[in-house]
């Protein structure tokens, strides 16, 4: 019986997805993947394309970002930030 | 008509006076409007959207906050994630207090969004407007013009 379950909690773990919409500097376009490999996608965006990343909402720090926060998450964001000077 | 932001003469007063709030710290915020002509970047200005300014010394002269440029600006932009909104998000204002109102390096390198960049200089009561074409490619975050990294120039004309 508990090895039937966690059969089953293993397969639903498999079938999870994090859709993540990304804003560019004209439109926007989304991916979807499973959360470790969404959890690396962003990490690789923010630190390489300086996105800003929201988690319902709200900016994060995608460095301390863990998969059970993307799994939890209604609604995933990255956009282009903005900034400059002189 | 190429590369223009068509602007009342109110809404250049209200930018104006804003960055004169201001003279020793930049401010910033985004320029909602209409596309006129989508294939030679003419918009029209109809709300200017103030944004604070978060940035810290020695890190970038300004940085919207995050938050606030996804609630008031992104998400009620039909170009960028609300099809249905009234209004695109066509520009982004700010000043330079003590230098021209031309890009700077940290502007070209920032610039996230396409559209009419409007700068207005303190010092030299000046202002300008300047054109990022930018992508659809989500990885080109710096401003683009004619597919090469920098702004071009626009026109500010009024209406």
């Amino acid at each position: 019986m508990d090895n039937k379950l966690s059969a089953e909690e293993f397969n639903k773990k498999l079938e999870r997805t994090v859709t993540v919409r990304v804003v560019s500097s004209r439109g926007h376009d989304e991916w979807v993947d499973i959360p470790e490999i969404a959890l690396s996608r962003i990490q690789n965006e923010v630190n390489t394309s300086k996105k800003w990343l929201y988690i319902d909402g709200v900016q994060q720090n995608a460095n301390t970002l863990t998969v059970d926060k993307l799994i939890s998450a209604e609604y995933i964001i990255l956009t282009n930030a903005l900034v400059g000077g002189n | 008509m190429l590369n223009t932001l068509l602007i009342t003469y109110t809404q250049l007063q209200q930018l104006i006076n804003y960055a004169k709030t201001s003279p020793h710290k930049e401010v910033c915020g985004a320029i909602m409007g209409e596309i006129r002509d989508n294939e030679n970047y003419v918009y029209n200005m109809v709300e200017f959207i103030p944004i604070t300014n978060i940035a810290g010394q020695g890190i970038a002269d300004y940085i919207m906050d995050p938050n606030e440029l996804l609630h008031k600006v992104i998400m009620n932009s039909n170009t960028h994630t609300n099809p249905n909104a009234p209004l695109s998000f066509v520009g982004v204002f700010h000043n330079h207090p003590y230098w021209r109102p031309i890009p700077s390096e940290i502007d070209i390198e920032g610039a996230g969004y396409a559209g009419i960049y409007v700068i207005y200089s303190n010092i030299y009561d000046d202002i300008m407007a300047w054109l990022n074409h930018g992508s659809d490619d989500p990885n080109i975050t710096t401003a683009t013009y004619n597919g090469k990294r920098g702004f071009g120039r626009a026109g500010l004309y009024i209406r």
